[in-house]
Formats: structure tokens, C-alpha cells, sequence
């Protein structure tokens, strides 16, 4: 059983997650999923009593759909419960996640406790994850990013587009510091537009993971579509409108599809919320080594 | 028929696991939850301790302010709903 602050967001799982270790902070005595048997207050019954006993409810099926997790196309459902959701992922446990989105729990794991198979821990760090920081309108990008001073610049790509080739050759060269290379926690502030880079980034080793040093919530100030185009070609940096940049968030923030109906129109909130305040930019990139140099210089033009 | 001097059995092909103050119950066999609010959950504590139903009415009518009767007929409408979706068995 453990703690974590992951994205600014404090999160209980049932069981230790190695790559979450770095995030991990000390067993809080309050919380959902750490008061095994509840004490049970008679006046709060006395009010409940009719309204709650005789009630046994099946969760309600909320969403099913096919997505890629621990390394297998799966089926992925949710399921609306009394206070949360259920996750169940073809071939591994199912998980409740608290409608607050602070309470990550197995229900069906048949490891001892402690122990996580290889499917589980993928679920938990993936979809798990991200539905459980969206429950606390904290919304994961599938960008990379950098930062150059105090500029955030994030890339939106679907996979193997070179987001994290990009981002990874940028933070090589000071003053740009990588801040994510696969996923990106978004959310809103007083301040605008916020990244949250304390959050694992699965494809990098633990002792490189960019959160260290960071701030907990940086300003996002530039978000750039990366569109590949012919290797002979130039890169390209063009501004996009807000509208467009309003499209690209809606599409590259992971997860919507285990979303309910509640979930996604918090979730184009955020996005018709968050555009208007973050500039927006297309990035034509050849996909050739030595273009590299160029984009930087281009990327400096807005940061 | 089902009373509380039934005794009652969980099947071995149910598993629960309590979440703060609820239980999600699966049938295994289903593939189906089923949750259980506060009080339910308390009541399925004492069922899978082993302790007889009757047993566990008069620890709930000691935990709780309830009426005797509503007592007695919530328990047997919830164990009703537990047994038609065979989550408990009459021993």
C-alpha cells in the first residue's frame, strides 16, 4: 500500500509501483482506501438506514472499447459503481478507481499482497493512471516536451511521428531541458495552462526521468503539431488558430475513450478553456538527422 | 425458504473485496459485481466471519438505531437479492 504525488495530485494504489517510487510520500492517516474496516457512525445511520441497506447494485457499464495496453490489443471497460468506476482490462485485474480519483485498488488480484504481475502494473500506470488524474481535471497529453527558460514547448504526435526523438535531441543542447518524452499531465490554473511533469515517463530509464529538478507545475506556452513530411524538404513553422489548436487537444489527450459522458464534457472544458491560452503552431519535420540543428533554431523563434 | 435461522454460506466462487466503507462482490462464475453500500458491507463482514444470520441481526440492531422489524425485513430482502444473484448459499 502506498502513497504517491503524481502529477501534484496525491494518489493511494493498494500495492508499491516501482516507477512510481520517486513520487512516493509518506502513508497519510486519512483517506478512502486505507480505513479497512470503517468505523461506522450510529447517527449518520440513523439518517442512511432505509435509503442504504437493502441495496445490492450491479456497476453499470459506462463504456467499452479496444485499446493497446501491456503490450496486447485489449478490450478495456469502465464501469460506474457507487463511489467510482470500475477498470476492467482483458487478461488483467479489475480495478476501482474512486470518484475523486484518489483511490486506486485491486479487486480480483491473485498475487500476494505486495506483488504485481507485469499486465497489472502496465494497467495501473497506463489507463489506470490516466483516468484517476482525470477524475481530478488533470488531463494527459500524448506529447513530449521541452523547456527553454521559462517556455514549455510540448509536441503532439501520434506515436512513432518523432516527438520523443525531438524532444530528446533538443535537451541534449543547453539551455533545453527535457520536461516529458511520452506524456504530458496537463491542467488548468489561476495562471493559465500548467504542465505537471512529475509523472513517470514509461520509455525512459528511472534514473534519467526528466521530473527530477522540475517544479511540480510549470506554464505551458507553446504547444507545436508535429506533421512529417519528405525527408528532402525543409522544416516549416507555421501558427495555427486557436480552433485548430482546440482539435489537437481534443485528440491527442489520452484515455477519453473510458471517459462517461460526465468525464468528456469536463474534458472539451478544459480543452475550449485551455486553447485560447496556449499559442499553438505546426511544425513540418523531415525526419532526417541532420534537420535537427534547423529546428532548434526555428523553435527559438518562440521561446 | 430463507429466515434467520438460515444459516448461510459463501461460495467459494465469490470473491469481495471491501473499498473504505463498500464491498464489491464478484461472482466468478458470472463474471458479475456487485456492490454493497456501508451497511451492507457490514452485514457481509459478519456473513463471511462465519457468523450465523441471526447472530448478525442482533449485532446490527446493537451497532444501529433500527427498528426491530425494518430490521429483520431489510436483512431478509438484502440476503434475498444476495441469494438470487448467488452470491450466499443456504447451508
Amino acid at each position: 500500500m502506498a502513497w504517491y504525488r503524481v502529477a501534484g495530485q496525491e494518489l493511494y494504489f493498494d500495492c508499491p509501483i516501482g516507477e512510481l517510487t520517486p513520487f512516493q510520500i509518506a502513508v497519510r492517516k486519512n483517506g478512502t482506501a486505507n480505513r479497512a474496516v470503517p468505523f461506522i457512525s450510529p447517527s449518520f445511520l440513523r439518517k442512511e438506514w432505509q435509503a442504504v441497506f437493502s441495496v445490492l447494485v450491479p456497476p453499470v457499464l459506462i463504456c467499452q472499447t479496444v485499446g493497446w495496453v501491456a503490450d496486447a490489443k485489449r478490450s478495456v471497460e469502465t464501469w460506474s459503481a457507487f463511489r467510482g468506476f470500475l477498470l476492467r482490462v482483458a487478461g488483467g485485474s479489475d480495478f476501482f478507481i474512486s470518484r475523486d480519483g484518489q483511490t486506486v485498488q485491486s479487486l480480483n488480484r491473485t498475487e500476494p499482497p505486495g506483488m504485481l504481475n507485469e499486465t497489472d502494473r502496465q494497467i495501473l500506470l497506463g489507463p489506470a493512471l490516466v483516468f484517476a488524474l482525470a477524475l481530478r481535471a488533470v488531463w494527459c497529453l500524448h506529447a513530449s516536451a521541452v523547456m527553454r527558460g521559462r517556455s514549455i514547448i510540448a509536441f503532439l504526435a501520434e506515436s512513432g511521428q518523432g516527438k520523443s526523438t525531438l524532444a530528446a535531441y533538443l535537451s541534449q543542447n543547453a539551455p533545453w531541458r527535457l520536461v516529458a518524452d511520452d506524456i504530458l499531465p496537463v491542467g488548468l490554473a489561476a495562471g493559465g495552462v500548467q504542465v505537471m511533469p512529475h509523472f513517470p515517463q514509461l520509455k525512459l530509464a528511472v534514473d534519467v526521468q526528466p521530473a527530477t529538478g522540475l517544479a511540480e507545475r510549470l506554464p505551458l506556452t507553446n504547444v507545436c503539431l508535429l506533421e512529417r513530411i519528405g525527408v528532402k524538404q525543409d522544416p516549416e513553422l507555421q501558427t495555427i488558430t486557436t480552433a485548430q489548436g482546440l482539435q489537437a487537444l481534443l485528440s491527442h489527450i489520452a484515455g477519453t475513450r473510458m471517459f462517461d459522458s460526465t468525464l468528456l464534457a469536463r474534458h472539451l472544458k478544459f480543452c475550449a478553456q485551455a486553447a485560447p491560452q496556449v499559442s499553438f503552431h505546426r511544425l513540418s519535420y523531415p525526419h532526417r538527422r541532420d534537420a535537427l540543428p534547423g529546428i532548434a533554431e526555428i523553435l527559438r523563434t518562440i521561446c | 425458504m430463507l429466515t434467520l435461522d438460515s444459516t448461510l454460506l459463501i461460495p467459494p466462487y465469490v470473491t469481495f473485496t471491501v473499498v473504505g466503507q463498500d464491498a464489491f462482490l464478484l461472482n466468478t462464475r458470472t463474471n458479475r459485481y456487485f456492490a454493497l453500500q456501508e451497511v451492507g458491507t457490514r452485514l457481509w463482514t459478519l456473513l463471511k466471519d462465519g457468523t450465523p444470520l441471526k447472530e448478525a441481526c442482533q449485532s446490527l440492531r446493537a451497532e444501529y438505531e433500527v427498528q426491530p422489524a425494518q430490521l429483520e425485513q431489510d436483512i431478509l430482502e438484502l440476503v434475498g437479492q444476495l441469494l438470487d444473484n448467488k452470491l450466499v448459499e443456504i447451508a
